[in-house]
């Protein structure tokens, strides 16, 4: 199971299975909510199957877990959630991010 | 197996995509110039042709070229790509998601065994005739031998695209479109297949039905309404926002949780589907290009003249029947929402593949 530091997290990619419609939404809501706690990361949008090497977090709907795990970078740690808006686990990743908390995979 | 489907479908919607600003210039440009359209206008609608026959393919033989082996791919690809349209008499948009990719691979094998020992300062003499020679071999074989099989599939495809249409059986097309959709393959389902589909047909038809499956935004319009009038909770106050996003924003995936965390609702989007594809077919509905993302203002962009009525009354159609149904739905089974939220509908309801 893979876990990073939240204080060392660079790169979050955000997954959809086009990379261009639901997967651009929910990174520009992530990047609001970083900027409001604060946090210097990049947060970038991608296909499923093309994820950046360079992610240290892939973030993704349950329903696409299995393709973004088979194709994220091998220490990425992969935060799953449900809804496109307002998901409890989205809110948890800026809070662990802020504060330093270990992340693992979901 | 959803997994495979997932590769195979992204595969091809991710060539189609990219592109698809290129598909809603041309549905413009057919929309307004055409001697039926909106503005007629001979000179600027002899882009029509040319862009649905050459453009289009093109792009995607290019795009599907570049996703094997970067730009040289897609160069290579575009260039055998050119090979299958003059060949063939129908819009070649399968040869082309068919012919880009392999012929990118194959330069691949080549370049993967032939560059590193290529000696210095010839490596752009090596780059440039590689991919011209091989584009020069790739080309001629594909127009003799791949091309007439080629053309073969896609007549094949088409007339049992416009039997399906002829026989009154699309409605039932529905049923898998809409389990599809919410195992987020959507993509795959219409980009790969149906709008290459529906622009073949609109290329002699002028319209096609095939835009209209499963970009419809009723059906998950009405989801969402019985959620807010019938909903619970986190579920009910996510509706009204969800909507926005969803039927003017053309984002569906927003809607796909509200099928997932309780799976009978799919029954919802399939009232609503079949009886707005029942209307469709009855009226001869049909949109000019693709509406992508599916949006109401997408749609509204590609009503081909005179058939705004048919496609608009068949989204309310669509939102009428889905909000119906899954009112009922929700007051005969109510979603359950445990002190755990939603993590515990997750676990409790999403099908492990």
């Amino acid at each position: 199971m893979s876990s990073i530091n939240g204080a060392e997290v660079k790169k979050i990619c955000l997954a959809c299975e086009a990379g261009a419609g639901s997967s651009l939404m929910v990174k520009n809501g992530l990047i609001k909510k970083a900027k409001k706690a604060g946090l210097d990361v990049e947060i970038v949008h991608a296909p499923a199957t093309q994820i950046p090497a360079d992610s240290d977090i892939v973030v993704c709907h349950t329903g696409l877990a299995a393709a973004a795990k088979a194709a994220a970078p091998e220490n990425a740690v992969v935060i799953q959630f449900m809804m496109f808006m307002n998901d409890p686990a989205l809110k948890k990743l800026i809070t662990d991010l802020s504060e330093g908390n270990e992340i693992t995979s979901t | 197996m959803k997994e495979s489907i997932q590769r195979v479908g992204g595969a091809m919607s991710g060539m189609v995509i990219p592109n698809i600003g290129a598909f809603i210039a041309w549905g413009l440009i057919t929309a307004l110039y055409i001697p039926t359209g909106w503005l007629p206008n001979e000179d600027l609608s002899s882009m029509v042709g040319p862009m649905i026959v050459t453009l289009l393919p093109l792009l995607l033989g290019y795009t599907g070229g570049k996703m094997v082996h970067g730009h040289r791919g897609g160069v290579i690809g575009a260039v055998v790509t050119t090979a299958i349209i003059v060949a063939t008499s129908s819009p070649q948009f399968l040869g082309a998601m068919v012919m880009g990719p392999l012929a990118a691979w194959i330069m691949k094998q080549v370049d993967d065994r032939v560059q590193d020992s290529v000696p210095e300062g010839f490596e752009m003499l090596y780059d440039n005739f590689s991919l011209g020679i091989l584009g020069w071999g790739l080309a001629v074989v594909a127009y003799n031998v791949i091309s007439p099989v080629l053309d073969a599939i896609t007549n094949a495809l088409g007339n049992g695209a416009a039997w399906l249409v002829d026989s009154g059986l699309v409605p039932l097309a529905d049923i898998p479109i809409e389990v599809a959709k919410v195992l987020f393959l959507n993509n795959a389902v219409n980009q790969g297949v149906l709008t290459p589909l529906g622009a073949a047909e609109s290329a002699e038809a002028g319209q096609s039905i095939y835009f209209l499956l499963e970009t419809n935004p009723g059906p998950g319009l009405g989801l969402l309404l019985a959620y807010w009038f019938a909903g619970t909770g986190m579920w009910k106050e996510s509706a009204p926002g969800s909507i926005i996003i969803h039927f003017f924003g053309g984002i569906h995936e927003i809607y796909f949780p509200y099928v997932l965390g309780h799976p009978i609702m799919i029954i919802a989007m399939w009232a609503g589907g079949i009886s707005a594809d029942l209307w469709f077919v009855a009226t001869g509905a049909g949109l000019v290009g693709p509406p992508s993302p599916g949006s109401i203002f997408a749609y509204i962009a590609m009503l081909p003249k005179g058939g705004a009525f048919p496609v608009l009354a068949g989204v309310a159609i669509a939102t009428a029947a889905s909000a119906v149904v899954g009112v009922i739905l929700l007051r005969a089974r109510p979603i359950k929402e445990t002190d755990a939220g939603v993590d515990a509908v997750i676990e409790s309801n999403i099908p492990t593949v």
